[in-house]
């Protein structure tokens, strides 16, 4: 239906989940959302067909949807939680922190002092450091140095698109295992990345310059309205339970639906026991995104 | 404070829809002010009107303003910069202040709430009594999910605004009267049945006050219009389940007011109504009622006193200050006996009334019948320049005619009546002949008068709801079969004729007389072509 349901693997992962099996980028009915969003699920600026269904995380952003006239939501979780399911967690010794710095995309850019926002994170964590810079800034020496120079590991999980196409659906799958191997995580931002981490029982700190996003839609509200509606969860060293909590309903983990009911939710058909399925309509790009 | 206080989950481009219905806000602003002592701090939740906010700051009370819309509050901001008015925006769920001698929730609870987060009823009652100070004052507005208005609409529990679609997921909502009490948990607290609706309330009863007595002024809430098609006629059955004794049960909202904390050593306060017409603003006249020893009502108007105007229609405050004249309206007893088929009852209290009626703010539903007297419900209005009786009588069976027609009532006239002709019987009734002209005039003057109150005019007579629309099928397939029957019964006697007309023609009689007078027609036809 829209590229944007292939981005990081999400629809493999719902596919794996719904037991097409594995490697398969079947197409989506309808909109996924893909990341962790304050207005209905989607970009302002992503143009929706009407009347499409939008598959949804939690609740909050379809009642903003209806409230602006947009109708079809059905809630079926992130494909993060789905992720959880089929990547079940091996025990791991945790440590250290994962730095997840502000980022912008290739149509929004981000300005601020890494190197500053470095040093504060360096000098407010214990043990080792990993900074995990989304790939716009990685690509960005500059950027790299500055967590590089304060003592930082410096990864990047992968890109958002074209994944597939390379057999790397792995980004999402690399953050999973990171965020397993980290005590903390904290961003200077509340995002995705915080709430995946809460939701693998990282311990959240949100702290320090929170930059600034170029154009950015007033419709949102800005980073100050965030604050406002989650203040439990900016603060150096979070409440591990009220992270989970937000977490929870955000990503809708314990709300995800039944394999049969994820297939019906996406426009899916599952293969009958024993037959290998259909061959299903897929997605390919070899953009890099 | 220099901008509005932003407290969490606020609706950033959201304005509250202004009330599609006539009548002011004075009406519950004055009950609340008559019932309630501010004190120092009051919180106004969901609910900025302007009357209310200067009538509280111009006593000394600091307001604090909760808008779930942004908009709003910077509006607010805005408007009372010069007053002791604090504006928060965002929603009762994340409201933080607390320690308030009153709160007041007056537009009801939905209004509290944003898509972020919808509380169910119990949490929003919560929080509403989280901001309020130990034995602080409640007091809130609850929409009844089973009021007489919800079940009318026929578009109840039907989503149509994208504000509905949100509002509509709360986990529980208040289920009842009783429910409505229990979760409030509040003590001392006085009950009030709101009329028409949680949006500009023009009849505000406390629970003991309601009896028959009130049934008019309650009605007069509502009238027949095309943006609030019902499946019934509400006059009716408000007035039926008044009569039945479930006014305050079906009320479409309730206000609530008490406080929080152990109960006060003084006993019940007398109860109140408070009431006025839905009229234009600037012809607004509150009253207050309250029991007047053993024998009846007392009526009080609040506050400015002075005469009001606007178009032809004066209005003197000064003449509501007494008794109320207690009884039933006239309208209601003319649409029982219209209904019960005695046309003596009818024309009785027609007649008496053209003989009586000299003011045109007497319209039948604002006459009741004491005894053998009519007196005046209302007796504030008043209409400027000459009208003679008969116009008014006019008028007011014009009106009873278009109420028969759009409420679908049983009646004594043919089906398909049109509205003018009703109006010629009704107005025969009484004892007076008037003409369509006449009818058009009455009309005229009621329109006049209508748009001079804000009012909508009543000229809908097409059936709105559902049970009208069944009962004026039913009466039309009737006027149809008897109209096909009657055209039958006629070609069945045209034909007859041309029977008997022929056998005449083959009759001797017939035949002598063509013979006699035969030559006769035929000198006739030649000098007619002469």
């Amino acid at each position: 239906m829209h590229p944007q349901n292939h981005w990081y693997g999400h629809s493999q992962f719902l596919a794996e989940y719904a037991g097409l099996g594995p490697d398969r980028v079947p197409r989506i009915d309808g909109y996924l959302q893909h990341g962790w969003n304050v207005h209905n699920g989607f970009g302002i600026r992503t143009p929706l067909l009407p009347a499409v269904t939008k598959l949804v995380w939690s609740a909050r952003p379809m009642r903003r949807g209806w409230r602006y006239g947009d109708r079809n939501y059905r809630i079926i979780g992130s494909p993060w939680a789905y992720l959880l399911q089929v990547a079940p967690a091996a025990p791991v010794e945790r440590s250290g922190t994962i730095f997840y710095p502000f980022h912008g995309i290739p149509t929004q850019s981000v300005t601020g002092d890494h190197a500053k926002l470095a040093r504060e994170v360096r000098e407010t964590e214990e043990g080792p450091l990993t900074a995990a810079l989304y790939w716009l800034e990685y690509e960005q020496p500059a950027i790299r140095r500055a967590y590089e120079q304060a003592g930082f590991r410096v990864i990047c999980h992968g890109y958002r698109l074209g994944g597939f196409d390379r057999g790397s659906n792995a980004m999402l799958r690399n953050q999973l295992m990171e965020l397993r191997r980290h005590r903390r995580v904290v961003s200077n931002r509340l995002a995705t990345a915080v709430l995946y981490g809460a939701s693998v029982g990282c311990d959240v700190g949100i702290y320090g310059d929170e930059m600034l996003l170029a154009d950015e839609h007033p419709i949102y509200g800005g980073n100050a309205r965030i604050r406002r509606t989650w203040p439990q969860l900016h603060a150096t060293f979070v409440d591990r339970e009220e992270a989970a909590a937000v977490a929870d309903e955000e990503l809708g983990l314990s709300a995800i639906l039944s394999p049969a009911e994820l297939a019906d939710a996406c426009g899916w058909s599952r293969p009958e026991p024993g037959e290998t399925g259909p061959e299903l309509p897929h997605q390919r790009t070899d953009r890099r995104d | 404070m220099d901008a509005v206080n932003l407290t969490g989950e606020e609706m950033l481009d959201w304005a509250e829809p202004s009330a599609d219905r006539p009548g002011s806000s004075a009406v519950l602003n004055q009950a609340v002010r008559d019932v309630i002592t501010p004190g120092e701090r009051v919180l106004l939740a969901g609910y900025a009107d302007e009357g209310l906010i200067r009538s509280l700051t111009s006593a000394g009370t600091h307001v604090d303003l909760l808008l779930r819309g942004l908009t709003d509050a910077e509006s607010a901001k805005t408007a009372y910069a010069d007053l002791a008015v604090t504006v928060h925006s965002g929603s009762l769920n994340m409201f933080p202040e607390s320690g308030y001698d009153v709160v007041l929730a007056l537009g009801g609870t939905a209004r509290l709430n944003t898509p972020e987060h919808v509380l169910s009823w119990p949490d929003a009652v919560a929080a509403l009594r989280r901001t309020v100070r130990p034995g602080g004052t409640v007091a809130v507005v609850v929409a009844n999910p089973f009021g007489v208005d919800r079940i009318a609409d026929p578009r109840s529990g039907v989503r149509t605004t994208d504000d509905d679609w949100p509002a509509g997921t709360a986990a529980r909502t208040v289920t009842g009267l009783a429910d409505a009490l229990r979760t409030l948990e509040l003590t001392d607290v006085r009950t009030f049945a709101l009329f028409p609706g949680v949006e500009v309330p023009t009849a505000i009863v406390e629970r003991a006050a309601m009896s028959e007595t009130f049934a008019g002024v309650i009605t007069s809430a509502w009238s027949s219009s095309p943006q609030h098609p019902a499946v019934t006629d509400l006059r009716r059955l408000v007035r039926e389940a008044i009569r039945a004794g479930l006014g305050v049960e079906l009320a479409p909202a309730w206000l609530f007011v008490g406080h929080t904390g152990p109960a006060g050593a003084s006993g019940a306060a007398p109860a109140r109504a408070y009431a006025d017409r839905p009229v234009a603003p600037e012809l607004a006249v509150v009253q207050a009622y309250r029991a007047d020893g053993s024998t009846g009502w007392h009526r009080e108007p609040l506050g400015d006193r002075s005469p009001k105007t606007s178009g032809k229609v004066m209005r003197s405050p000064e003449k509501l200050a007494g008794p109320v004249n207690a009884g039933p309206l006239l309208e209601d007893i003319l649409l029982d006996a219209c209904g019960q088929h005695d046309l003596t009852t009818v024309r009785t209290l027609l007649s008496r009334y053209a003989k009586w009626v000299t003011d045109a703010g007497a319209t039948l539903d604002n006459v009741v019948v004491t005894g053998d007297e009519l007196e005046l419900l209302d007796p504030s209005w008043e209409l400027s320049g000459e009208t003679t009786a008969e116009v008014l009588t006019t008028r007011a069976c014009l009106r009873l005619a278009r109420r028969l027609q759009s409420g679908a009532y049983e009646h004594p006239w043919p089906a398909g009546v049109t509205v003018e002709r009703l109006t010629i019987s009704l107005v025969a009734t009484a004892g007076l002949t008037v003409s369509p002209d006449d009818v058009r005039t009455a009309a005229e003057l009621d329109a006049e008068i209508a748009d001079a109150m804000g009012v909508p005019v009543e000229e809908s007579t097409a059936p709105l709801g559902h049970r009208e629309a069944l009962a004026t099928v039913s009466r039309l397939t009737v006027a149809l079969e008897e109209a096909q029957a009657q055209a039958k019964g006629l070609d069945e006697l045209v034909a007859k004729r041309d029977r008997q007309m022929a056998d005449l023609r083959r009759s001797i009689t017939f035949r002598i007389g063509r013979v006699v007078t035969g030559p006769l027609s035929a000198l006739k036809k030649a000098r007619r072509r002469r």
